[in-house]
């Protein structure tokens, strides 16, 4: 998980008073971490590091020997060379205000021969009749090279302030002040070389000037207080406040002496960032040397919390921007929108992105899997009732038939068996005189077979057999003369007798067959083939 | 390599979420659409082939319920069982003693008689497979006309249905008043107790 700790930022100031000053803060709690110092000479005439090796070693012996672990992002603070705020037009392109920054610092004389590394940020919004800008330059090339240093020694830079921002915010990020956004106040801070007297108007820059002073030790404190009354008390008196805040910067001036010596009543607050300190800024850890904390600068404090407090500040200013061309562009991370591709954003991002993905998916999945539930216990239901109704089929397999209906044969059944009795009946019922039967077959057709010595009789027997059910179909099959005798032989000539051959058939009496079979077989002398002849 | 350092964290985003979407996608919610999609189908094409046993089943059904509205119209009932799982044995005697007995109350002297369960040929065997018990029982009978008359009219009169396959009558030679029958009669019964059809 400590991939995902965050690094805490070490601020690095010079300072021209103490050296190089370095220290980590716990920005929540407000606490010193670490802090520490080590001498380094500064060129008050040239606003400048005097020697820049000399630096280079002290600063790396510095935060190795403070622990701090290489990757650890650098804050760094530099004095300020100047720090101004003026008025521009409101929809003045970058490029001409960047001019117009340029044109105003030909005139300090460290930017008459170095070339500026400019940053400046916005006080209020191009609504306005005019726009309010406050700007601040260092020197580009030693710019450069510090944060080139910084990461060749693992150390890389991600902001860089200069000392009167970061007085505001170590202040303001430590209650030091108290803002009321409509009011007028003064931030007057004094170091060994310089006077600045920053007008604002809550938290926010409304003015700012410097005055060259001479002071010294060797001068004597009247003198030297004398000599800072001389240089702000112009500007206190022109300009409007209702409250003023003394900061020293320096072992010669004492801030409450200062006030003193200014002779002003009224809201006023000193802030010793001296030797006149009686504690530390902030409360410091445990192993941190507090008496070298008592002198701790408020600028190192600011650079230490520069990162963390940007969002609270109304100039957030870095000149470790684009003025740095491929040093700065090279550390930058990819950006989209307000949301920067650090790897530990692109972590978090990935991870809420893939949370996002998840629950979709599973927002998709949970109703698909129910849906595949109910989809299965839908075919389990589909399969059991298949499974019933194809019992039942086969159960009825024989009703499904259409060639069979139980209750018709039935019916034909009991037909046929009215038919086999009402013919039986009729058969002995309307018998003629002189007619008797020789067979009676009552089946799937009815036969009967008799002998009449008439042929009326035959017909009246037909007849009324007929009228029973005429649709029955039954005919008269067979009606002829009964002869038990056989025929006369013709002679050789061929002739025969016509009388002598009825006399010899001998016949008294007609055989008949009724029926409604209407097969006829050959073999059977002309008769259905179940009627047999039974030759009475 | 450090300019391109900046990269890692995209890379490693993209990395992360592809194969984050990747895996639930493709292999989350796309088999599982595909599987409702198949099983969706399954369902269409069971639920046609239900429908249609459906269809048959109230044919079926339909036809039932015509065929116990004509049997209910019918003068005579084929012989139901009062008990459960009576054997073919039993079934048999009991249609077969009262058609003895019909014979014998009407004086018809039985020369012989064979008889054959179940012939395949019969509809109601053809159809009704188990649910039918048939008996064929062909009588040699000797009687004179009134007598035989006398049993036809016992078999039409018969509570149960009785089916006369045919009646053969020829009269003795040496007596014209004495008939040599051969008759064929089939006996029906159901082999379990009739209910309501569903």
């Amino acid at each position: 998980m400590a991939f995902f700790n965050k690094k805490t930022v070490v601020g690095i100031s010079i300072n021209p008073e103490l050296g190089i000053e370095v220290a980590q803060v716990d920005f929540a709690t407000r606490t010193v971490l670490k802090y520490g110092v080590a001498p380094l000479a500064y060129d008050h005439n040239r606003r400048e590091i005097a020697d820049m090796d000399a630096f280079r070693g002290a600063v790396i012996d510095l935060l190795q020997g403070m622990g701090i672990p290489k990757g650890t992002p650098v804050s760094l603070n530099v004095p300020t060379i100047t720090f101004k705020v003026g008025d521009y037009p409101p929809q003045l392109p970058q490029r001409e205000l960047m001019t117009a920054f340029e044109e105003e610092l030909i005139k300090h004389p460290v930017f008459q021969d170095r070339e500026p590394l400019i940053d400046a940020v916005a006080l209020t919004d191009a609504t306005m009749q005019t726009r309010k800008f406050a700007f601040t330059a260092l020197q580009k090339t030693d710019i450069i090279e510090m944060a080139v240093y910084f990461k060749e020694q693992g150390y890389p830079v991600v902001a860089i302030d200069t000392g009167v921002n970061s007085t505001l915010n170590a202040l303001i990020y430590n209650n030091g002040v108290s803002i009321s956004s409509d009011r007028p106040w003064i931030m007057l801070q004094v170091t060994s070389a310089y006077a600045r007297i920053i007008a604002m108007q809550g938290n926010v820059y409304s003015e700012c000037f410097e005055e060259r002073i001479r002071i010294g030790a060797v001068l004597g404190d009247e003198e030297n207080y004398s000599t800072v009354v001389a240089a702000v008390k112009p500007y206190l008196t022109r300009l409007p406040f209702d409250r003023l805040l003394v900061v020293s910067k320096t072992d010669i001036i004492s801030a409450e002496t200062l006030v003193q010596h200014l002779g002003f009543t009224g809201q006023i607050s000193c802030i010793e960032a001296n030797s006149y300190a009686k504690g530390s800024f902030l409360p410091v850890a445990q192993g941190v040397d507090e008496e070298a904390a008592r002198l701790m600068s408020l600028d190192v404090i600011g650079a230490a919390i520069k990162q963390d407090f940007a969002p609270y500040s109304a100039a957030p200013f870095n000149l470790f921007n684009s003025g740095l061309g491929s040093i700065y562009e090279d550390e930058q991370p990819l950006r989209f929108g307000t949301f920067v591709f650090t790897l530990e954003n692109c972590i978090v991002g990935a991870i809420i992105f893939s949370l996002i993905i998840v629950a979709i998916a599973a927002a998709v999945c949970l109703p698909k899997e129910q849906e595949l539930k109910t989809l299965n216990d839908k075919v389990k239901k589909i399969e059991e009732e298949t499974a019933q109704i194809n019992a039942y089929l086969k159960e009825y397999n024989w009703v499904s038939s259409n060639q069979f209906n139980e209750a018709d044969e039935v019916r034909a059944g009991l037909t046929h068996n009215k038919n086999v009795y009402s013919y039986y009946t009729i058969v002995g019922t309307e018998i003629p005189k002189k007619l008797w039967l020789t067979g009676l077959d009552l089946g799937k057709y009815v036969t009967i077979k008799g002998q009449a010595d008439n042929i009326e009789s035959v017909y009246s027997f037909f007849r009324n057999v007929n009228d029973y059910n005429s649709s029955a179909g039954l005919s008269l099959k067979k009606l002829s003369m009964a002869s038990n005798s056989k025929l006369t032989e013709l002679n050789d000539n061929g002739e025969f007798d016509a009388n002598s051959v009825l006399d010899s058939m001998e016949a008294d009496f007609y055989e008949f067959v009724i029926t409604n079979q209407q097969e006829e077989v050959k073999s059977n002398g002309g008769l259905p083939a179940d009627i047999v002849d039974i030759g009475l | 390599m450090d300019k391109y350092k900046k990269y890692l964290g995209i890379i490693l985003f993209v990395a992360i979420v592809a194969g984050v979407a990747y895996y639930s996608i493709a292999m989350q919610v796309m088999p599982r659409l595909d599987k409702i999609s198949d099983v969706q189908e399954s369902v269409d094409e069971k639920q046609r082939d239900l429908d249609k046993l459906r269809s048959k089943k109230i044919t079926v059904q339909n036809k039932l319920k015509q065929f116990q509205e004509n049997a209910a119209n019918l003068q005579k009932k084929i012989y139901s069982p009062t008990i459960s799982d009576a054997d073919s044995d039993t079934l048999f005697f009991t249609l077969y003693n009262d058609l003895i007995d019909m014979v014998h109350s009407n004086s018809v002297r039985i020369k012989d008689i064979k008889y054959t369960h179940n012939p395949a040929e019969d509809l109601f065997v053809k159809h009704g497979g188990s649910k039918y018990f048939v008996c064929n029982i062909n009588l040699s009978l000797v009687s004179n006309y009134v007598q035989l008359g006398h049993l036809i009219e016992d078999i039409y009169q018969y509570p149960y249905y009785i089916k006369i396959g045919s009646v053969k009558i020829k009269p003795y030679n040496k007596d014209k008043s004495v008939l040599l029958t051969e008759m064929s009669v089939q006996l029906y019964s159901y082999t379990e107790p009739q209910g309501t059809e569903e």
